[in-house]
């Protein structure tokens, strides 16, 4: 098969190179080459924002980015938001909040939100939706998403820090046996 | 320490199991999946809606680069027929196509990009058929005929009393004709799946909400011994009644089983829209007879259906549509009849609700209709019809306790009178609209077990393993809760393995608002089967009766409580010494009774949800644009397991709702989608929501587990005509098809 | 198998020497967020993508004289967060901040807007209405575009984007006495592309009882972003009256030439729609009503 280009950009605090064909999408690289599978493809087409992803400090859609575009630039996905023990304060704000359903959409819309609170650290309910009307959930109403960022927001502003009361603490779901972790 | 009280975990909103996965990206959804030396198989699907196929031709396809195989019915190893209900339709298509989106061929590559580019290689020579696409086109006599054995799928009747000549002696009659249109589920998932056959034996990776079934099916399509097939459900990026039977993890493991290599199959979005199964567009002709107080006396309902070019689950829609039609009325008088009709459009499936939100569209729209005429409240006029305890359905079902309907009804008005009603601008008039519903629990009429076994091991560590998985509800959430409770453990010790043919029993399906109830009773017999044991052998290490043995979610201990005890973990090891193992199981199936063939009467199911819901809305009188403003639903789910996934649930449904009432429609002409895919199909987003209010209403059910019955459907099923009977509210004006466009809205302001 | 090569050009000689060496298999990519997608679909083709966002000199979104400058790397949000726009040129601003999704704003460009050629752009129907050109550089030298004259049909860009590269879209500063307003109609409030969405500019008189100059812009309905001429002659003819206004935007509906569509509706509506929402468009700037 045709390789031959070889693509270097920065994702999650580290420098990746993956060598490919000119004509990959960011979200096949990130996905397919760098394992990156929190990144979802939910169209294709640049129309629900499931594969947000955060590009030298802006959300952006990798199903429509060459990543040939991407070469060089900082690279944040949700894995790279994840710390390596428990959760983000915006991650743990959708959990407390209940804002997960199905999850498909709930790494796009975590980036997404992430952009906006490292932008404005206080937004209202109404920049809220603004900002994350380019992400579809088809599950939630976006009602306890808003409600979620709004509370990420304080977290990060070090305000309502503490969980709330008689929530119990969270385990991983059990991967299938076969296929690489 | 005593026995524990309930309920420790029942009734609260602890976090997800699976949230913290979703979160970080390490949930894992089938198409994140990727085996070493993985194919990716395409389908090649037929543009035409109805034609003969005369000649597969895939030489150029199969020579395009990177291309391993091209498969065509021919290379099914097994039956070339599916369909759960009524087996009608095929794998790959043989000799004809029924409608734009039938599978032809298979393409396996070793890129997705090169599987892709070979589809374009694909030819296929066809006679055009003429097209059949509505459903009364379809049952016209000599009508080009879609299976051999004619266009009309299913037809069936109900009867209670005499509603002609109630409806002859009514003092109001109120007669309307509805339709409502072609949804796409649209979850955010495409459907995925991967597969892997070695030395005889298939293991498919797929978001499948009933895996065992899935295993029966696809194991005749692949010619395997069902126990030589193992169906593993993956996380599942949302379903709404769809990702069920023939889907990717079906072309996947067909691809496997012919190349011997593991392969997987990812749809596209705009595949996702063409092949997968819609919600029926409904025509409805509907008479409602009432006295002048406002007394429900007799009502009339006439439904035909596009069931599109297969069976699906045509069927099970058509019960439930039957059960439901009359709404949650108590009327002496009802006749019914449903046609679903073959056509050579998509094909008509299951969808959160099941044909009830098409019929309550109807039922309430006509109660709305019905409270203008007679200048009645339309909560006083819900509530003087409204089902009660021992109050008897269409189908002749006497209701049991569970009944909260009413609390429903005035809890949503006191919330709408305080919040009020904005008034009128120069262009905008605004208006509240309410509608109720009552919905079964569960598959109609039929048997529909839930099974669940939960085994626990040498350290004391249980888990639970059920055959349904999460659709992003939360399912597996509110069944460990349920574990959780009767075992006295925090949510989080409960192991939950659910959806694996190869551990886990046969629950049934993650469908009608049935797990709760059903494998959530299952469940709770399964932990307290396991309980039991424990105790019994507790009881023999202790040297005392059964029941004087205490259980403190770690270890057991006589009442007299002379300081000995024992653990689970001891108690499990001495079992285990003696050759035993531990292990609770449970099965649940809801009585019913069967409908009689001729009269529809009978009592289908196990138990009914009600709910009320109302809609604030803002009408533009120029232009007919509608906005949503603000809403309120009261729900009565018998009790809450976790009330905030109920909220969930709710808050979830209203948008679905508002979709299908305002934005969402599948445009066909003459079986062919108009850009299939999200740019023009309307989602609401963010921004389209109303604030909404939810209320949890709790009349608890007495066979349900903690008297829990359901809601992931009946949240959605008032939802839209809420928004019809605003609309009519604020601007004066009725709409009868959907969904209510703001042109629709507009051509009704003009003379 | 798409594009074969990848080039990020630093300087727009780079950029033009790459597209002459394709002789016309290269093509320019701004943002790409309609580009990539076309390239998927088969609808363009180009085996070299010539990415021009990093070349500083089409960066800039300023003022100079009496002309605004809008570099052909800027995003639809640096347009919609621009002050000076907001000021002087609110109706772009806010045709700017109406594109797509927050996501597509990051990164797509107000001349790929007007390159894609959609009659629906939300960019480019406002700088129509400014009366907008376009600088468009090729070997063979520039030249500047009047943004009416960019079009040659749905989809179809009069500049050649294999051979050619646009730098920068100027208009004149509208003045102090200038208004400008966007609207639109859309089956969602975002993520959607406009049933109708329109720009007017007007110019009052000294004299306050008249209009000098009226500009409205109108789109989709014609095959290009559609300036509303007789609708702007009317705005022009008299003192201001509602009277005036509603002549104005009934000679609008009727010289706009929007077809049925089972999307965006019948001719019929989408001809009340440019009616009604001219009208109040005109009443709000105008303070009558």
């Amino acid at each position: 098969m045709d390789h031959g280009v070889k693509i270097r950009m920065k994702v999650n605090g580290q420098w990746r190179e993956a060598e490919t064909t000119p004509d990959r999408l960011l979200i096949d690289l990130l996905r397919e080459e760098f394992g990156f599978t929190g990144t979802k493809k939910g169209c294709g087409e640049g129309e629900c924002g499931a594969c947000t992803v955060i590009l030298n400090g802006r959300p952006l859609l990798a199903c429509l980015i060459p990543a040939a575009k991407a070469e060089g630039a900082d690279i944040l996905t949700v894995e790279g938001l994840t710390p390596e023990q428990g959760l983000h304060p915006i991650q743990q704000a959708f959990q407390d909040e209940g804002a997960v359903q199905c999850g498909y959409c709930t790494p796009g819309m975590v980036m997404t939100a992430k952009a906006l609170i490292d932008e404005n650290p206080s937004p209202t309910e109404a920049e809220i939706k603004r900002a994350i009307s380019g992400n579809i959930c088809r599950c939630t109403g976006y009602t306890k998403i808003v409600a979620a960022i709004v509370r990420g927001a304080a977290l990060l502003r070090g305000e309502a820090a503490t969980t709330p009361a008689g929530v119990d603490r969270e385990r991983v779901p059990q991967l299938p046996p076969v296929g690489p972790g | 320490m005593n026995e524990k009280s309930c309920c420790e975990v029942i009734g609260r909103s602890v976090r997800r199991v699976d949230s913290q996965g979703k979160l970080t990206g390490k949930a894992r959804y089938a198409g994140d999946i990727s085996v070493p030396g993985m194919l990716h198989a395409r389908v090649f699907r037929s543009d035409r809606p109805h034609a003969r196929i005369l000649a597969i031709r895939t030489a150029k396809a199969r020579a395009s680069s990177g291309v391993v195989a091209v498969l065509t019915h021919a290379d099914i190893p097994g039956k070339n027929v599916i369909g759960q209900v009524k087996p009608d339709q095929q794998v790959l298509c043989a000799e004809k196509v029924r409608f734009v989106g039938d599978p032809v061929a298979l393409v396996v590559a070793e890129t997705e990009a090169a599987a892709e580019a070979a589809l374009a290689l694909m030819e296929v020579d066809y006679a055009d058929l003429p097209g059949v696409f509505t459903p009364e086109e379809a049952l016209r006599p000599g009508a080009p005929k879609i299976h051999e054995d004619g266009n009309l799928l299913e037809e069936h009747a109900l009867r209670k009393g005499d509603p002609e000549q109630a409806l002859a002696g009514a003092e109001v009659v109120i007669r309307t004709a509805y339709r409502t249109q072609m949804v796409e589920h649209a979850y955010l998932e495409p459907e995925a799946g991967v597969a892997v056959f070695e030395n005889g034996r298939a293991t498919v990776w797929m978001p499948s909400k009933y895996a065992h079934a899935d295993q029966r099916e696809l194991a005749t399509v692949l010619g395997l011994a069902p126990e030589n097939l193992r169906v593993v459900n993956t996380t599942i990026g949302g379903c709404f009644g769809d990702k069920v039977s023939l889907s990717a993890g079906f072309f996947a493991a067909l691809a496997a089983v012919n190349t011997g290599r593991p392969v997987r199959t990812v749809y596209s979005r705009e595949e996702s829209f063409i092949a997968t199964r819609k919600r029926h567009p409904f025509r409805i002709d509907y008479t409602l007879g009432a006295s002048r107080e406002g007394r429900l006396v007799a009502a009339k309902i006439d439904i035909l259906a596009d069931a599109g070019a297969y069976s699906a689950s045509s069927p099970t829609v058509l019960f439930k549509a039957l059960i439901h039609a009359a709404g949650p009325y108590d009327i002496p008088h009802v006749g019914m009849k449903l046609t679903f009709a073959y056509t050579n459009n998509p094909v008509g499936g299951s969808m959160r609700g099941l044909g009830v939100p098409q019929t309550a569209f109807a039922h309430e729209s006509q109660i709305d209709l019905l409270a203008r005429k007679l200048g009645m409240d339309p909560f006083e006029l819900r509530l003087k019809n409204a089902m009660r305890p021992g109050s008897v359905t269409a189908t002749g079902h006497g209701l049991g306790d569970s009944v909260g309907l009413v609390e429903t009804i005035e809890r949503v008005r006191r919330e709408v009178a305080a919040i009020g009603t904005p008034p009128a601008t120069a262009t905008k008039r605004y208006g509240w609209g309410i509608a109720s519903m009552f919905y079964g629990i569960g598959q109609s009429a039929r048997p529909n077990p839930g099974r669940a076994r939960i085994e626990v091991d040498e350290e004391g560590r249980f888990t639970l393993f059920i055959g349904i998985g999460d659709v992003g509800q939360g399912s597996s959430t509110a069944m460990s809760q349920i574990a959780a409770e009767v075992l006295g453990r925090p949510v989080e010790e409960i192991r939950i393995v659910a959806g694996d043919t190869a551990s886990c029993p046969d629950s049934g399906v993650t469908a009608a608002s049935r797990v709760t109830y059903i494998v959530g009773n299952a469940v709770h017999m399964a932990a307290e089967d396991l309980l039991t044991q424990m105790r019994d052998l507790a009881a023999g290490f202790l040297r005392s009766a059964p029941g004087k043995v205490l259980y403190d979610g770690k270890a057991f201990r006589t009442v007299e409580g002379a300081g000995r005890q024992v653990s689970v973990a001891e108690v499990v090891r001495s079992a285990r010494q003696k050759g035993g193992e531990l292990c609770g199981t449970g099965v649940f199936d809801p009585s019913y009774t069967p409908l009689d063939p001729e009269t529809g009467q009978g009592e289908p199911m196990g138990t009914y949800a009600y709910a009320t819901q109302a809609a604030l809305v803002g009408v533009d009188k120029e232009s007919g644009e509608v906005e949503v403003l603000k809403f309120v639903a009261c729900h009565d789910v018998g009790r809450a397991v976790n009330p905030k996934a109920v909220e969930g649930q709710i808050e979830g449904a209203v948008s679905m709702g508002l979709g299908f009432s305002l934005s969402e429609e599948i445009l066909l002409q003459n079986g062919r989608m108009v850009k299939p895919g999200f740019s023009q199909y309307f989602l609401p987003t963010a921004l389209d929501m109303p604030e909404i209010r939810s209320l949890i209403a709790e009349a608890p059910e007495a066979t349900g587990p903690f008297g829990a019955k359901g809601v992931g459907e009946p949240a959605l099923i008032p939802t839209a005509p809420a928004i019809v009977n605003a609309i009519h509210a604020a601007a004066g004006v009725r709409i009868t098809d959907l969904p209510a466009t703001a042109e629709k809205v507009w051509r009704l302001f003009r003379p | 198998m798409n594009w074969k090569r990848y080039e990020r050009a630093s300087d727009l000689n780079g950029a033009l020497t790459l597209l002459d060496r394709a002789e016309g298999t290269g093509r320019v990519i701004a943002g790409g967020t309609d580009l990539v997608l076309q390239l998927g679909q088969r609808q363009k083709s180009a085996e070299l993508l010539v990415d021009v966002t990093g070349i500083d000199e089409l960066r800039g979104l300023c003022a100079s004289g009496a002309w605004i400058r809008i570099g052909a790397a800027v995003t639809h949000r640096e347009a919609a967060a621009s002050g000076l726009l907001r000021e002087e040129a609110a109706v772009l601003a806010e045709g700017c901040g109406m594109v797509g999704s927050p996501q597509i704003r990051n990164i797509a460009t107000l001349m790929g807007n007007v390159i894609t050629a959609q009659p629906a752009a939300d960019a480019a129907v406002p700088l129509t209405a400014l009366g907008a050109e376009l600088r468009v550089v090729s070997a063979a030298g520039e030249r500047w575009v009047p943004l009416e004259e960019a079009y040659r049909g749905v989809g179809e860009s009069a500049i050649d984007a294999t051979r050619e590269v646009a730098t920068e879209i100027r208009f004149r500063r509208p003045g102090a006495g200038a208004k400008t307003r966007f609207f639109r109609l859309a089956r969602r409030k975002a993520l959607a592309l406009p049933v109708l969405n329109g720009a007017v500019c007007l110019w009052r008189d000294g004299d306050a009882g008249r209009i000098r100059e009226a500009r409205i812009a109108l789109g989709p309905v014609a095959a290009r972003p559609f300036r509303a001429r007789q609708a702007e002659a009317c705005l022009t003819s008299d003192r201001i009256t509602a009277a005036l206004l509603e002549e104005a935007a009934r000679l609008a509906a009727g010289e706009a030439t929007p077809r049925t569509s089972l999307i965006r509706g019948s001719e019929e509506y989408r001809r009340a729609m440019i009616r009604l929402y001219l009208t109040r468009t005109l009443w709000e700037m105008l303070d009558i009503g």
